[in-house]
């Protein structure tokens, strides 16, 4: 039997474009030695009105490492926003919230943000998609120049929309400095990965935040939970997750191996980055949004949207599924808001036919389940049991949000099933592998949360918890630096 | 109304606020253990990243020494390293991690721990069985077989054996098989030795008439110690013993034992000495002399060479250079040069460096030997590794620079011109005009189908030009080979192979570049063969035949006795101007000692081919057939000659 080659933790973890691989990322010796320690200095030393500008400037650094020209695209972004915020309030007649004229200043923020995102993340799949239906009846191809996606477009546009739209229903209020505005847009943190921190939810803290022991202290728990998580288990298993899904025929067991490896993968991965954007921003006096609550100890797929990328979920929920009528309109309404919402998240992640059947495929269980009462086909069942199933349906979705197109998905799928034929071969797995798979199981189903033990603090979390922060820094040093998946959504 | 974020709301759970966000317990103070783990930790953290910082930055570790083709990559990527594009970061980035002092101080125990109980490495070593290690980038082929990669290599060799030939040098290439497939039980589960790449790598030179050792069946046969050092990239002493044997016999230059006036042996090294090796370094792993009991293969023995009692007196350095050894890292610290030596009672010269693919120090032999007086033999070392450099890089191969360059530096004294249907000279252009360049300027081209040729280098383009300045470059594309040489400053003759994957009569098209303005006058632009005149055989062309049955047309070239095929013996026909366009061309060569065949898709009526038929170097070549499919051309051949062929 045939077996894959399997890379060692240092490989990519999707195909991803290679202008990734300059990014600053918080899991490099450049952002921990060199960008963090100078920044926390400076941080320290500067008065409390500049606190602001000091995070914005760092934070055009670190988004400009990669790409200097793209922090421009930034700053169009945050000026817009920061105009049409001022111009909706000033639009308030006192008498009506919502005048034409705010209205009008709303618009025009929608139309450059999704504009911008539009152009940077869906036009290459535009074409694409027009070539291929012109093709059967003869008509021109179009060719144009690959656009490159800007890192985090997905989740700055999200965040300066959210800024216009809260001002617009009066759920905000509108930004008093200019520095605080951009400091908010470009808060390095969770600039190119979120979570997603909407206005309304930060705003106070932009000026009033207070800075303690105790939070710098938690912020630097929920970095190293973050940093052990991202490097000692998503890379490690990102390896296998390559091999699995980089062509070719798998057998059964491992294509089910390569299948939970990125199952494993992409958690850990996502999780720690936002854990360690959460103790970034701890450090810096921030709160920011929970991302993950034990998604994968879920009991149903409905379940598992509570609590897998939270700030996502929400959201869409209550930018797009509330606006759409929500449950408000009839359960056939409620169906099609949900499937459209969900439709629409997946093609956030990325421009392919892949995340549109994903987001597809988590539609079809979630309106599923609403028919069975916001319950699962087997929530009669043991806790366990239902545990295990909605981790399968889960597996199920990721190799559609992995593979890079349909029929690779569908191919994959067939080879969890045992139908990939006489040539299907394995994974070289190594001691390492089941190493990490079982320090990623142990921690998933055995272990709190990040945010549980950064407010608890106990020191019998804590010590293991340095223990692997250790280990983690020792096997940064050893591989060379892995971006995160997000940076590409 | 608006949310509060600052207020600390009570955690709903798990540490989160109702609003969503991470929930901090303010109010309440960590109790004693609590604060002192937190002391523990703030304190240890500033130590290690304040630390690192301090140390990186104020005792760096020396930036590692490289050589051979990876100083040119280095120095052309600092060269273009740009902070617009993300370049310039990422050079930061790697020159961080390459002189961090403690990444290379904790990385080295930490590593050997990985490599000893988890069977670990970095990601460009593969750990096989008892300690074997193998550089991943050189056990998996880039090409998959038979995308010509043997051949875009052979093609080049074949060129330089040419020039050699020329200068009256015996070239002989040892391309030495790579490790994974010579040690392939060794390789870790699951990864597969691909030695098709290696098998054909013989052939392909071969075929281009390149003299070459073909060591891959004698190490296959060999049941002894590994060929290979098991933590190390290069062959083992073993391995170099019989490279050296097989050479020597190769050439024929084999003395007697009892005559050489050395001997040797294979010794053990000492047991105390500690286990070492380049991917041992490359994996930052440091082993001690206790590993040796882990890894039994770690343990290599070494030839020993002494002096023979009461042989010839030794070999005085003033003698003639006769033989030249250029090669790679597996030539530079071997002893190949010593055994050489030993094996012919000839002085040996060794120009080996490590990196790279021994073109460059071909050059250097040729610069430093006497014209006069020249090596009899030219060994070219290189690892079959070596030859993935001449993979495709997106639709085309660039020629290497060091093979442009040697080139360059050693045109041919002879060039006969080569016919061909049309002018060289693109429209407009005229020799003795000087052409203002400043980017790139179109020069010369050839249609395609018009001449065909092997593309190993019987077809070469005649540059004379003269350069206001330096910095100009002279590019040849012919299909999808890509050539380019500098020019100097002054009056320039340049002598460049057209090579191409496979014989064929691709289109050719020269350009002259600069980044900076750059006058040039265009002497001479015309197509060559660098072979004797003086061999020159005309020979009788017999009647064209139609078989309406077989639907093609033959023509036979006869001549009245049977001419010896001497090294790179050639064929140059023109076709008849009036002729059709000839489909499915075939010619055959029928000589005593076996026939080769070449086949063109296409020749333009006029169109000429100028083709060696290597396989048979040696033998009698009675007739070349010619044939194609029909219609049947009035008239095919037009003139004929037979270049480096004599009377038996």
């Amino acid at each position: 039997m045939a077996v894959r080659v399997l890379g060692t933790s240092s490989c990519f973890p999707t195909a991803s474009p290679n202008s990734h691989r300059f990014l600053m990322v918080f899991a490099s010796g450049v952002f921990l030695y060199y960008f963090l320690p100078l920044f926390l200095a400076v941080y320290a030393l500067t008065p409390r009105r500049w606190k602001s500008v000091v995070i914005a400037v760092a934070s055009y650094v670190f988004y400009g490492w990669w790409r200097p020209d793209f922090v421009f695209l930034m700053w169009i972004s945050t000026v817009v926003d920061f105009v049409c915020g001022k111009q909706i309030v000033a639009a308030r007649d006192g008498v009506h919230e919502h005048s034409k004229k705010g209205k009008r200043w709303l618009l025009v923020s929608l139309v450059v943000n999704l504009g911008l995102l539009g152009y940077f993340k869906y036009f290459n799949f535009g074409i694409d998609t027009l070539n291929v239906i012109l093709e059967p009846f003869g008509g021109p191809s179009f060719h144009f120049a690959q656009v490159i996606l800007p890192v985090g477009i997905s989740f700055y546009t999200f965040q300066t929309l959210s800024y216009t739209i809260d001002v617009y229903r009066g759920t905000a209020e509108p930004v008093r400095s200019f520095r605080d505005f951009m400091c908010y847009v470009a808060l390095f943190p969770q600039l190119v990965a979120g979570p997603i921190v909407r206005y309304n939810t930060i705003a106070e803290q932009l000026h009033t935040r207070t800075h303690t022991r105790s939070k710098f202290y938690r912020g630097i728990l929920a970095f190293q939970s973050g940093l052990a998580k991202k490097i000692l288990i998503a890379d490690v298993l990102g390896g296998v997750a390559d091999a699995a899904f980089e062509g070719g025929n798998l057998d059964a067991l491992h294509a089910w191996i390569g299948a939970l490896a990125y199952t494993f993968q992409i958690y850990f991965d996502f999780s720690g980055y936002s854990d360690m954007a959460i103790g970034l921003g701890l450090m810096m006096g921030f709160r920011f949004p929970i991302n993950f609550n034990q998604p994968y100890r879920s009991i149903s797929i409905t379940d598992f949207w509570r609590r897998w990328h939270i700030s996502l979920s929400s959201f869409l929920r209550d930018y797009l599924y509330i606006p759409l009528g929500g449950n408000k309109k009839g359960p056939v309404r409620t169906y099609i808001n949900l499937c459209l919402t969900m439709l629409i998240g997946g093609l956030w992640h990325g421009a392919n036919w892949t995340f549109l059947a994903w987001g597809a495929y988590q539609g079809f269980w979630l309106v599923f389940e609403r028919l069975l009462g916001k319950r699962s086909l087997y929530s009669k069942a043991p806790y366990f049991v239902q545990v295990a199933l909605t981790f399968v349906l889960v597996i199920f979705g990721w190799v559609f949000f992995r593979c890079e197109s349909i029929g690779e998905a569908t191919s994959y799928l067939s080879a969890m099933f045992g139908l990939a034929g006489d040539t299907a071969h394995g994974l070289a797995l190594r001691p390492i592998h089941l190493l990490a798979g079982l320090a990623g199981a142990v921690a998933i189903w055995g272990l709190p949360t990040t945010q549980e033990l950064i407010y608890k603090a106990k020191p019998t979390w804590v010590l293991p918890l340095q223990i692997a922060f250790w280990i983690s820094i020792l096997h940064l040093h050893y591989v060379s630096h892995v971006p995160f998946l997000y940076f590409q959504f | 109304m608006y949310h509060s974020s600052t207020s600390n709301s009570n955690p709903i759970a798990g540490g989160m606020t109702r609003d969503g966000l991470v929930c901090i317990p303010e109010d309440r103070p960590l109790d004693r253990s609590s604060r002192f783990v937190a002391l523990f930790v703030l304190v240890t953290s500033a130590l290690l990243i304040f630390g690192t910082t301090a140390i990186d930055l104020l005792a760096p570790s020396k930036m590692p020494r490289i050589l051979g083709k990876e100083l040119e990559i280095d120095t052309a990527k600092r060269a273009n390293a740009s902070f617009a594009d993300g370049t310039r970061a990422r050079l930061f980035e790697d020159d961080y991690r390459l002189t961090s002092r403690i990444r290379n101080t904790v990385g080295a125990p930490y590593a050997r721990f990985l490599f000893r109980y988890l069977r670990e490495s970095n990601s460009s070593v593969l750990l096989g069985d008892n300690g074997w290690m193998f550089i991943k980038d050189r056990t998996i082929v880039p090409e998959p077989p038979g995308g010509g990669l043997a051949e875009r290599a052979a093609a080049t060799e074949a060129a330089i054996s040419r020039r050699l030939y020329g200068l009256g040098i015996r070239h002989v290439l040892i391309p030495i098989p790579r490790k994974a497939v010579i040690a392939d039980k060794m390789l870790p589960y699951g990864i597969l030795a691909t030695p098709e790449f290696d098998n054909l790598v013989v052939p392909a030179m071969q075929a281009r008439g390149v003299e070459t050792v073909d060591l891959l069946p004698v190490y296959k046969r060999w049941e002894g110690a590994p060929l290979y050092l098991s933590m190390d990239s290069h062959w083992s002493h073993w391995g170099i013993l019989l490279a050296g044997e097989a050479a020597i016999q190769k050439v024929g230059l084999t003395v007697p034992e009892e005559q050489r006036s050395t001997q040797f042996d294979m010794q053990m090294l000492p047991a105390s000495q500690k286990p070492a090796g380049d991917l041992l370094a490359m994996i930052g792993v440091e082993l001690d002399a206790s590993d040796n009991l882990r890894y039994s293969s770690s343990m290599p023995e070494h030839l020993h060479f002494f002096p023979r009692e009461g042989g010839p007196a030794p070999v005085q350095p003033t003698e003639p250079k006769s033989i030249v050894l250029c090669g790679t890292s597996f030539s530079q610290h071997s002893t190949l040069a010593y055994l050489l030596k030993h094996l012919t009672d000839r002085k040996v010269t060794n120009y080996a460096t490590p990196g790279g693919s021994s073109i460059n120090e071909i050059t250097r032999a040729l610069a430093a030997s006497d014209p006069k007086n020249p090596p009899s033999v030219l060994f070219q070392e290189i690892p079959n590794h070596a030859l993935f450099s001449y993979a495709l890089e997106g639709d085309h191969w660039d020629v290497p620079a060091p093979a442009a360059e040697l080139f360059a530096l050693s045109p041919p004294s002879v060039s006969l011109p080569i016919p061909h249907p049309n002018s060289l000279l693109v429209a407009g252009g005229e020799l003795g005009k000087s052409v203002s360049v400043h980017g790139q300027v179109y020069i010369g081209r050839l249609e395609e189908n018009t001449l065909a040729h092997n593309g190993d280098g019987v077809l070469e383009l005649e540059f004379e030009g003269q350069v206001s300045q330096e910095g100009a470059r002279l590019v040849i594309v012919a299909g999808k080979a890509r050539t380019a040489v500098l020019l100097r400053a002054g009056k320039n003759r340049v002598v460049m192979p057209i090579l191409a994957q496979a014989p064929g009569a691709d289109s050719i098209a020269i350009y002259l570049e600069s980044a900076q303005a750059v006058q040039v006058r265009i002497l001479q632009l015309r197509l060559v063969s660098a072979l004797d005149k003086t061999t020159l055989q005309r020979f009788r062309t017999g009647k064209l035949l139609v078989d309406e049955d077989a639907g093609r047309w033959t023509q036979t070239l006869d001549f009245p006795s049977p001419r010896l095929l001497e090294r790179f013996a050639s064929i140059a026909i023109e076709t008849s101007a009036s002729a059709f366009e000839a489909k499915a061309l075939e010619v055959s060569f029928l000589a005593q000692n076996g026939h080769q065949e070449f086949t063109f898709e296409t020749l333009q009526p006029g169109g000429s081919l100028v083709l060696t038929p290597s396989l048979l170097e040696g033998g009698l070549l009675e007739r070349v057939v010619l044939s194609g499919t029909l219609p049947a051309p009035p008239k095919f051949v037009r003139e004929a000659s037979l270049l480096n062929a004599s009377a038996p």
